[in-house]
This record gives structure tokens, sequence and C-alpha cells, in this order.
């Protein structure tokens, strides 16, 4: 039964990063609704998967770390704690260590204690801290993590959550003793269900021990079926784990047995000395988790040696670096090096399992199926051309051009379902936004209301990926400059409780996404004072306010007064317009002083496939995207100038535009050298635009975009390549690019 | 494709009738004008006859274009240009040998293939110096089989970017001045 987990694995840490966002998002709802039971019900199943399945890949520092959080968990579902705001916290940043474990376990690199060591204890205080009532609270806060000699148990009090077994330091877990009895249904067999795997499956749960097996109901021997069950058991467990786990265990024959599982109360004598003696002493089957423990801690546990003596005799323990100098076999410079060596190695090993994880996409079964259905009549109707094929006379042709027709449609339809696959809703990239908010209230002392709406607009999970950094930096530099404290909104005018409101929807081919506060809006004198302190305009330019607001776009461009560890040092706002820009997508802002700011970020759907114009030059076929494509006109020979130095310049409805002659640009020759007799086509980026002289505009379509750069490199005035029609290569032209062409083309001539 | 199967094919069944020693390779020889090329075997993804490329605007004279190989945009290099030889006319037998040069696909245009060789070590020598007069960077030894004298490429540095990229900046320098 040997099954290779490490191929599972990766579905392991996607599925309990989902957890953890289930988790995560569950939390910051329970602060709104403490008590939910539902809802709790919902992040304890998310905490006991993660655990579960953790303990199932051997991940035994995330299981253990889970089932802390779990303790807390049960107790708040059992009224013993109540869900408060430090409560809330700790349960978020133990989320947050959750997932820095399970990042550690994903690139097998050692857990960062640093944080996860006292976030464990913290739970753990927390966990015997509301069993021990508030008397004590603090106990094992004060207590090093670190593992010691076990002190005296201390007994609680029998009511409260007395079933906690107690002790500072070592984080025992807390032990209890069910009494189960089990009769299962007498068909147990038939439906293929073996007692004795259960049993053993409790036993894997802590010490089990058989109080009896109950054999009233066995039948008289000629009576007896060997298909049927007739016995009843009944064990005890003693076990640190949940009362969940053991009803897990019976999963399968819950419904159709009769079980009773019981909390012995009386068990409180029970400590945990004994369970440590039992679990250290494992019985065979058993297993358990005691041949893992270190020489020393099972001798100071049994008493041979004290902690101290332990201590000291691990002092004078050498490494083996130390031992190979004294007994000079290599020099410390060697040592050293080869220390270091190590520890690249050990990163550079760290760093590429990090980079290898496989991305993966989930999918709805429901868009695999219209898939397989369209293949299914794609094959149909290849086959039937194929047929037509052979035995093809002129008089069919209708009929090939009636199927030609219907594999176009079929083409067609398959091509926008496979980018569909791609297509996630954005929902997945707004989910962390809840919590950035309510931890950036926290700390800057503003009250936050966070409005999410589209979250089910699709868009291709690449440009998902993308956009969330960016999308973070937009929402906390609202958080932090936009809006305003409390007391100003109120001398403002405006309610205490600023909003933040992250929207998306489609607009034509785009997605646009908006992050928009109701905060104090940019202000124009502060930004144009340091515009002008930077000698990016002088106060003599009369700028509009459009060409203003860009500016915050300008690297190392910050107006806030104060340096807060969110943002205010310029750098942030540049690299969200270069982020957008790399995906092919704009930013633009609007904002009212008083009213707030809105940045509207437009991307394209997908990447792989933009729509095209595909223009004529001499013998070269270019596609320009359509999305930049302002106009095409036939200039009239006056409309076309010469600028002397500068250049032709075409007038299209009294606004000049430069020309560049594709032809000239790229070396080749075209039909027409007299802009009268050509097309310029207007094409636009960023504001800018520019005229561009083809031959001929050949039409409209829709063309995959391939890479250049993967066999090549990267070459100016292109953007990548294609596939035409015909099988030739064509070339999509870089709007961009071009433009910048005609200007050094300007200069050259200058 | 095919061709290029076929040919590993054979040389592999070659290897084993001659027991070749660990000391030779084997190399896909071609010629350009009177000369004869080798390449490494192992670099030579498939052979295809020559169609017609989309040049790329702006590059080098030895860059001859883009194609399309089954959906991958392949750079195709002109050996001709490249060597300085003079242009001559596609034939029938005008070949693209398509190469796989540090991760990258290229492909490079040749007059004609001709064989599949082993080359014992003890058949090659080390390219001759020429001096300045004749760029050798790019020959990676000579080798000798019968009568014919065969140039072996270091493709890597035959079809190097980094070179390419200034070749174009040189190209692009008069125009800009």
């Amino acid at each position: 039964m040997s099954i290779d987990l490490s191929k599972f694995q990766g579905a392991f840490f996607e599925e309990s990063a989902e957890h953890i966002a289930t988790m995560e998002e569950g939390l910051l709802r329970l602060e709104q609704q403490p008590g939910d039971l539902d809802l709790l019900n919902r992040i304890f199943r998310a905490a006991h998967s993660i655990k579960g399945n953790a303990g199932m890949f051997g991940f035994a520092a995330v299981g253990e770390f889970t089932h802390k959080m779990e303790n807390i968990l049960d107790a708040l579902r059992n009224g013993q704690m109540e869900a408060d705001k430090p409560l809330i916290d700790l349960l978020l940043e133990a989320t947050d260590g959750v997932k820095g474990l399970l990042e550690a376990a994903r690139t097998d690199a050692a857990p960062d204690e640093a944080t996860v060591g006292p976030l464990r204890a913290r739970l753990q205080a927390r966990c015997s801290g509301s069993a021990a009532a508030a008397s004590a609270p603090s106990v094992a806060c004060d207590a090093s993590p670190a593992r010691e000699a076990p002190h005296v148990t201390r007994e609680t009090s029998p009511e409260g959550a007395a079933l906690c077994v107690m002790r500072d330091a070592a984080d025992e877990p807390c032990v209890t003793r069910y009494t189960i009895h089990w009769a299962p249904d007498p068909a147990v067999f038939q439906r293929g269900i073996d007692p004795s795997r259960i049993v053993r499956e409790l036993r894997r749960l802590g010490a089990l021990t058989a109080k009896g097996v109950d054999l009233d109901h066995m039948p008289s021997l000629e009576e007896l079926d060997a298909n049927r069950c007739a016995r009843s058991w009944t064990f005890t467990l003693e076990t640190d784990h949940p009362r969940e786990e053991i009803e897990d265990v019976f999963e399968f024959v819950r419904d159709t047995s009769d079980l009773t599982i019981t909390e012995d109360r009386d068990a409180l004598s029970v400590t945990s000395e004994h369970f440590r003696r039992a679990s250290k002493n494992p019985s065979p089957v058993m297993g358990g988790d005691g041949a893992q423990k270190p020489l020393g801690q099972i001798l100071v546990e049994e008493g041979v040696v004290s902690s101290d003596a332990l201590a000291q005799a691990l002092s004078q323990q050498k490494r083996l670096g130390e031992i190979l100098v004294e007994q000079q076999v290599a020099t410390p410079q060697q040592i050293t090096q080869a220390l270091e060596k190590q520890q690249k190695l050990g990163q550079a090993a760290q760093a590429q399992k990090a980079a290898a994880a496989a991305t993966t996409i989930r999918v709805d079964t429901d868009k695999i199926d219209k898939l397989i259905n369209l293949v299914g009549e794609l094959v149909i109707t290849q086959s039937m051309l194929s047929d037509l094929g052979t035995r093809f006379s002129a008089d069919k042709l209708p009929v090939l051009q009636e199927r030609l027709a219907e594999l176009e449609r079929n083409t067609r339809e398959i091509q926008e379902r496979v980018m569909a696959v791609r297509m996630m809703p954005i929902g997945t990239a707004f989910n962390r936004f809840p919590r950035l908010v309510r931890d950036l209230s926290a700390k800057n002392g503003k009250q936050i209301h966070l409005v999410l709406s589209g979250e089910d607009t699709e868009l291709d999970k690449t440009v998902i990926e993308s956009i969330g950094d960016p999308l973070t930096h937009l929402v906390r530099n609202s958080a932090d400059h936009g809006l305003e404290l409390p007391d100003e909104r109120v001398a403002a005018g405006k309610p205490e409780l600023g909003t933040i409101t992250l929207n998306a929807f489609h607009e034509g081919g785009n997605i646009c996404i908006t992050v928009a506060d109701d905060g104090r809006g940019l202000n124009r004198e502060k930004i144009l004072a340091k515009a002008i302190a930077q000698g990016l305009v002088t106060e003599a330019d009369k700028l509009p306010d459009e060409q203003i607001w860009p500016l915050i776009f300008r690297p190392g461009f910050s107006t806030a007064e104060k340096v807060t560890d969110v943002s205010g040092r310029g750098v942030g706002m540049d690299v969200v317009k270069r982020n957008i820009e790399e995906l092919g997508g704009t930013v633009s802002i609007k904002t009212e002083a008083g009213k707030g700011t809105t940045f509207t970020l437009k991307l394209p759907l997908t990447l792989a496939i933009i729509d095209g114009l595909t223009v004529r030059v001499g013998l070269e076929t270019y596609i320009v995207p359509l999305l930049s494509v302002v106009e095409s006109i036939q200039p009239q020979e006056t409309s076309v100038k010469t600028v002397v130095g500068k250049g032709e310049v075409v007038n299209v409805r009294g606004t000049y535009h430069t020309v560049v002659r594709l032809a000239e640009a790229f070396g080749v020759k075209a039909d027409a050298t007299d802009p009268a007799q050509a097309i310029l086509v207007i094409l636009e980026t960023e504001g800018e635009r520019v005229a561009v002289m083809v031959d001929e505009l050949l039409g409209q379509q829709q063309v995959v975009i391939k890479s250049l750069e993967k066999n090549f490199q990267k070459v100016e005035g292109l953007a990548g390549a294609t596939i035409l029609g015909d099988g030739a290569v064509g070339f999509i032209l870089d709007v961009r690019g071009l433009i910048e062409l005609a200007r050094n083309g300007a200069a050259m001539a200058a | 494709m095919a061709t290029a199967l076929d040919m590993t094919a054979t040389a592999s069944a070659s290897d084993q009738r001659i027991g070749l020693a660990s000391d030779g390779s084997q190399y896909l020889t071609f010629i350009l004008g009177e000369e004869h090329y080798g390449v490494d075997i192992l670099r030579v993804q498939e052979i295809k006859g020559y169609t017609a490329v989309t040049r790329i605007p702006n590059t080098p004279d030895f860059i001859k274009g883009v194609l399309n190989l089954r959906g991958a945009i392949v750079p195709i290099v002109d050996l001709r240009a490249k060597f300085g030889m003079a242009k001559v006319d596609t034939t029938m037998f005008t070949v693209i040998v398509v190469v796989v040069v540090r991760d990258r696909v290229m492909g490079i245009v040749v007059d004609a293939v001709s064989d599949v060789l082993d080359i014992a070590a003890k058949e090659i020598q080390p390219a001759p110096n020429f001096g300045t007069r004749v760029d050798t960077s790019f020959i990676q030894s000579i080798a000798k089989s019968g009568d014919k004298l065969i140039t072996l490429l270091d493709i890597d540095r035959v079809l190097s970017m980094d070179e390419i990229a200034q070749t174009e900046a040189a190209a692009s320098q008069p125009a800009a001045a």
C-alpha cells in the first residue's frame, strides 16, 4: 500500500492555500458576527482539513501548529471563549503562521521559528489560559518555548474546560480520556468495512485499551452466520486529538451503528506524565511519535540525567568543522569556505524549489464538458470534409463551402472556450483585501469600510496573478494617503467611516478595475510644488489637471509629509504604472478635492490573443493592435506637410500628427511614396498619437501573439509575431516603439 | 522531420557496424559553394526544405527572417551572407538546417546537405591561424574525410546572439550619425 504521496503534494499546497483563504475570510466575518456557529464550523473545518492533510503528508510542524489553532476554535465553538478582537488578531496571525509553515514545507526550508515560536506559545497560552480561567492567564506566555524538563503537572479546576491538563514550558497537548462504545450494524461486513481497521485507526490517535467485548448478542452456534457481526466493543482512548478526529474514524459506520463517545471526566487523574509514558513506549502497532524524540529528552524524562546536566553535555558537543580544525585536517578558512558554500547551495536549492512551483488552474467541469462537445463536433466536421474530399466533383462545391463554414464556426467556438479555460473570476485577486484593509485600519487608526463588487468578472489567470501587487499598492495608497483620520473626516462633514471601493467590470474588449476612496483627493498644489521642486515642470507651464495627476506615477514622486512603513517613499506608483503597462493596460486617475480619488485600471482580457488590423506595406504584412487604432484616413495632398528638420506631419481636423513611413522605418519597399496615394493609420498610446503610413488595409482578424524573443531577440518597433492565415509569419507592431522610432527619426533628421 | 529521423537512424546503425570509438563524433555535413562544413549532429533538430521567410526589419543582412515552424517563430540565418559569400538563388537542394543553440531554435540556410559522417578524433585538427585576415572564432576545427576538407563549425558561436546584437548596433551606427 505504498503510494507516492509526493505526487499529490502540489494539490495539498493548493488546497491548503484555499483553506487558509477560507479561514481568513471566516475570521474577518466572525469579528462582525461573533458567535455565528456556521461560520465557526467552517473555519474549524478548514483548519481541520489542513491539519489532517499535513499529517498525511508528514508535515508535522504544520499539523501540530494547526492543532493548537483548532483547540482555540474548539473552545470558541463550545462557548468557552469569546471571539473578541485580540483573539481574532491572534488567530489571523496564526493563519499567517500556518501559511509560513506551509511555504517552508513546500520549499523544504526550515520554518521561521522566530515568528512561529512565539505564536505557538501564545496559542498555547490562550488555550490553556481559558481553561485555567483568568486567574493565571499568562503562565505559559512567560515560559520560553524551548523544551525543558517537565514541571509538576498542575491540575486545573474541575469546572471550565478542565480537560486541558496544563503544564507550562513544554507545549504539552491536552490529553483527554474517552470511553467509546461501538456496536456495529450486523451487516457491517457486507458493506465492506473491516472493524479491525477502525480499531487500528483509533490506536493511531492515542493509547487505546479495550475494556471488553460484548458477546451478549452472540447467537448460538447453529444460528451463527459468519457474514454477520454480532459483537460490540467498549474502549478507552487517551488522546490529545480532539473529539472530531475520533468521530472521523467512525465516519463510514456512524449512521448504521450504535456509537457513543463519552469524555471521561474522572480521567483528570491521568497526568500527562502518564500519557507521555504511554506514547514513549509505543506498542508495536501504535507507532507513535516517540521514536523521533532526541535521546537527551528521553533521558531527562526518565530521570536518568537532569536537564542541567544534559545542557552541559550538549554544550561540550563539537561541530564537525571544529573537530577537523583541531585535528589539523583542515584550516579554519577552508572550513569557513565550505560552510559558505553549503549555505549558498542550500539557498540556491531553495530558490529553485520556490521557482519550480507548478502553476495549475482549476477549471469548472462545465467548461471542460462544453469543450469536449465542441471537439466532438470538430471531429465530425473533419470526417465529413475528408469524405467529401475523397470523391469531390465540381458540383459539390456548395457543400464544401457549407462544411468549411461549419469548420470555421467550430474552430472559433473552440478557441473561445479554450480561452475561457484560462479565465478566472477576479474575486481571487480581491480576496486578500479585507484582511489587508483590516490590518491597515488597525495600524493607522482610520476607520475603513471596504466594498467589493464585480468579483465574478472573469479574466485571464496570468493577468489576475500580475495585478495582485499593483492593486495592493493602490489600496494601501488609498488607505494611507487618500482617507483622512476620523476627526478630520468629521470636521470635513463626512462620516467617520471611510470607504474604499474595489470594482471590476467589462468594457468593450477590456476589463476595468477601479480602486476608489472617499478621502481628501489629490492635492493639486502639493503635486505641482513637488513637480516644480523636482524640475519636472516649471511654474510657467499652465498644466491642465489631466496632465498634473499622472505626475504621481513618476519614479521617486511622493507628496506624503510623513513616510510610513506602508507608503510614502515615492516608490510604488511608478511600479504600479509600469506593471499595468507591461500587461498592455493603462491607469487613469479621477480625483476631486475633498471628495476622493478613483484609480481606473484598464486591462486587456487576455494576453495571448489580440484583435488586429492587418496592413500591407509593399510585399510585407503587419498587424496593428486594434486597441490602439484611432482611425484610418486617406490624406489629401495638401494635408501632409514637411516641417523642416521635423519630418512630416499630417493635419487631421486641425491637429497635427507625426507621420511614420513604415516602409522607411523598416527598410522595405512600398508601393506608394506619396502620402496621398497611401493610407495613414492614426495610432494612439498613452495619450500620444502617430500617423503610420501603409499601402493598404487588409482587414481585421484575431491573432495569437507569439514571442519573437524566445528564439530571437527583441526587435525595435515590433511587439511580437503571429502566424497569418497562409502559414507565414506576420509581425505585430509595437505602437510605443513606433512613436520612439518617429521621435528618433526626427532627432536624426535634426 | 522524417529526413532528420532517418539520418539519425542510419547514423546509429553505422555506429554499431564500425564500432565507433569514443574519441570521435558524428557530424552533419553540408555544402556552401565549393566548401564543405560540418555541425555536431546532436545539435541538429531537423532538416527542412527551403520555404520563403518573413524578413525582420532593421536586422543585419545575414538574418534572413523568421519562419513558422509548427507554431514556433524560428529565426533563419543565411550562412552565405554570414560568411561573406556571394548570394545565390535557391535551388531544389537549398535546405534549412534547424539547430538548437543555447535553448533557442534557429535555422541556417545552406546550399545542400551532403552526409552524416563519423569523424575520428585523429582526423580532426585545430583551426589554422589566418591571422586577422579571416575570422576563425566560429571554426571549431578542420577535419579530413577522404579527399575532402571539412570545416567543423562551433554552432554556438556562429549563431551567437551577442554577435547579432553587436552587428546590428554597428549597422545602425552609421545610419544614426
